[in-house]
């Protein structure tokens, strides 16, 4: 109950002029950012990131937050309307969406996805309310060898759930980590992998290689595309029917809860709540043969627990300052960017901005399914601009971006090289996402590392002695073994898509 | 083998790799309080190593994708090789000739194949002093600019 009045606090804030027009501004990007197929919301964040240069922290945390949960919503409206997932957590949208726009019934799925999705998010950010002060509280007695197992536990998630093979998601975290030594070792000022390159000294810059792998690449991807080019289905109905709000109803709870859990481990991403939701629904119906012809828990399951899970995911970056997917990643960017640092600190030293964050999101969930309901046929049509006509402005504000992290040209070649790397490694299905965590956390788990082992006298068995950092490990390896095992029985199955 | 990109992405890697760990050897794996800052990367650089070579193998006995693969599909490959050339001359240009001259020729070459050359011209001239306006005046973000100031 705690959480009431400083809550309270937040709403203030949040609905101050400037603060409520950059919420909106926000979930209006990450809408078209969801419903733009190719543009996923860590692109979309990654490109606005400089944007905020000027801003102060509490409006462009709330935009750029608004793009990552508005893209959930968005990313429904092309599953639906032409069978083409916006962003990579609406794909199960489309087994059961589709058919329900080819019956007739878009306007339902439509409006099932907007309200589970309303649903999911509120209660995720209720979870953030609740859950997060005393989460940070219990953080804060956490010491390095307690951060630095968290951290492994984050990086085996990510290796362990996405890409095709562990393999190609081991070489990905591994560059990725790789990369983040680049530049002034922190703790003795010795230079790293610098080459005698001045511009390598202050290491690589986190916005400009997420603007290559994820903006630049992207482009290039998509220019590879076919456009739709068909007739957009009529929207209709916008509710369900009577007989269809029960089972509806059930699997919005189901999805809430299941999202909002994944959502807490680290290295998770959205696609699994959705797909995991998926599954559950169709062992649970009583005709499970009605899956992928037009089941409605189909839509409203996973597009409750994708938009749940990104409540749940802020959770590990509010409390203990760790990201646990390539956008919240880049959000992390963003934090650092405007002063602040991620952690359980934040909620003792940032009080009002983190409670202004989580009002926004209460407001900005209300704001979408405004959007959603009565304007979906709009969204529709966006769904149908060629994307062909948006990629000179990606490219034009990716260029522009990478120049205003440092005010130097390096950053836009770096750029450049990025973005080739980043679309060889989606030809070889080399997963991206650890590369982003990993670099972002790399100086995290070297210092965390570094002074564990300082502390336990050189020797790694001191984590032993640390109950929590302990337990962490055991799951760590249990998680890895359990990748590696499935790798090997190939059960890899559909978790196995590059996210986000 | 000469035809698999992953046995080439592997090598590249393994190149990669074999400079971090000679780099790492350089650095000081521990210094009188703990671990140098070459431990991570010695460790992290072998594992890389191993890593590669393990892709290697992968990539021969999995299924294959070949170099060719790698490259656009053709509609796509003049496409592609027109944004890389706009964002490497944007890249040269854009301290000496200023941002609205570098975005135009940058937009320009994107939209060239889409649209006719009087009507892209113009549009990507616009859309570059729109940006230049609105990062500049309304946003506060400094960009690269002529002797003009544009």
């Amino acid at each position: 109950m705690d959480s009431i009045v400083p809550l309270l606090d937040g709403f203030g804030t949040a609905m101050m002029g400037w603060n409520l027009f950059y919420c909106l501004l926000g979930v209006t990007i990450g809408m078209l950012v969801g419903i733009l197929p190719g543009l996923g919301p860590t692109t979309g964040i990654a490109l606005l990131l400089p944007i905020t240069f000027s801003m102060e922290a509490i409006p462009a945390i709330i935009m750029l937050s608004g793009i990552y949960y508005g893209a959930m919503y968005g990313g429904t409206v092309t599953s639906v309307l032409i069978n083409t997932p916006g962003e990579a957590a609406s794909v199960t949208t489309c087994f059961d969406g589709y058919p329900m726009a080819r019956q007739g019934r878009a306007g339902t799925a439509l409006g099932v996805a907007g309200i589970g999705s309303f649903i999911g998010g509120t209660v995720s950010m209720f979870g953030i309310v609740f859950i997060g002060p005393p989460l940070a509280k219990m953080a804060l007695s956490f010491g390095p060898p307690e951060f630095f197992a968290l951290m492994v536990v984050g990086l085996v998630m990510v290796v362990g759930l996405m890409g095709k093979s562990m393999l190609r998601g081991m070489i990905s975290m591994l560059i990725g980590l790789s990369l983040s030594l680049v530049g002034m070792d922190p703790l003795t000022g010795n230079l790293r992998f610098t080459f005698g390159v001045p511009n390598l000294v202050e290491g690589l810059d986190f916005v400009v290689i997420s603007m290559g792998l994820f903006g630049i690449s992207e482009v290039m991807l998509g220019m590879e595309q076919t456009v739709f080019s068909g007739k957009l289905p009529k929207v209709g109905k916008l509710l369900p029917n009577r007989d269809e709000w029960a089972p509806t109803m059930k699997a919005i709870a189901r999805g809430s809860g299941l999202g909002f859990l994944i959502g807490l481990i680290p290295g998770s991403n959205s696609v699994i709540p959705a797909i995991l939701s998926y599954s559950i629904e169709k062992k649970l119906a009583k005709d499970p043969s009605r899956f992928g012809k037009g089941a409605i828990e189909g839509v409203a399951g996973p597009e409750t627990a994708n938009n749940s899970y990104c409540g749940g995911a802020l959770i590990p970056l509010f409390t203990i300052g760790i990201p646990s997917s390539p956008t919240i990643a880049v959000l992390f960017g963003a934090f650092i960017m405007h002063g602040l640092t991620p952690g359980p600190m934040l909620f003792e030293n940032n009080a009002n901005f983190v409670w202004a964050v989580i009002a926004s999101m209460f407001i900005g969930n209300v704001m979408l399914l405004i959007m959603n309901l009565p304007m979906a046929s709009l969204w529709g049509k966006v769904a149908t601009i060629p994307s062909t006509l948006m990629y000179p402005g990606i490219a034009i504000i990716s260029v522009v971006g990478a120049y205003c992290t440092g005010g130097r040209v390096w950053d836009i070649w770096v750029m450049i090289i990025f973005g080739v790397i980043g679309y060889i490694m989606k030809k070889i299905d080399i997963p991206m996402a650890p590369i982003v965590l990993t670099f972002v956390l790399g100086k995290m788990i070297e210092n965390s590392l570094v002074q564990s082992l300082i502390y336990f006298y050189g020797s790694l068995w001191g984590f032993l002695d640390r109950p929590i950092a302990c337990t962490l490990l055991v799951l760590a390896l249990l998680i890895f073994a359990g990748s590696a095992i499935a790798g090997i029985k190939n059960k890899r199955g559909m978790l196995a898509n590059d996210v986000e | 083998m000469i035809k698999n990109a992953g046995v080439w992405a592997g090598a590249i890697l393994l190149a990669y790799s074999a400079l971090l760990f000679q780099q790492s050897l350089l650095l000081d794996y521990y210094n009188p309080y703990g671990p140098g800052p070459g431990f991570l990367p010695l460790w992290l650089s072998a594992l890389l190593l191993i890593v590669a070579l393990l892709y290697i193998l992968d990539s021969i006995k999995a299924e294959v994708v070949k170099l060719v693969d790698l490259l656009p599909h053709d509609d796509a490959r003049v496409d592609i090789a027109l944004m890389l050339t706009g964002l490497c001359l944007f890249a040269l240009l854009v301290e000496s000739i200023g941002f609205v001259l570098a975005g135009t020729q940058l937009i320009f070459l994107m939209t060239l194949r889409k649209f006719k050359w009087y009507y892209a011209l113009p549009t990507a001239a616009s859309i570059a002093v729109v940006l230049l306006v609105v990062f500049q005046k309304l946003l506060g973000v400094s960009l690269p600019v002529n002797d003009f100031g544009w």
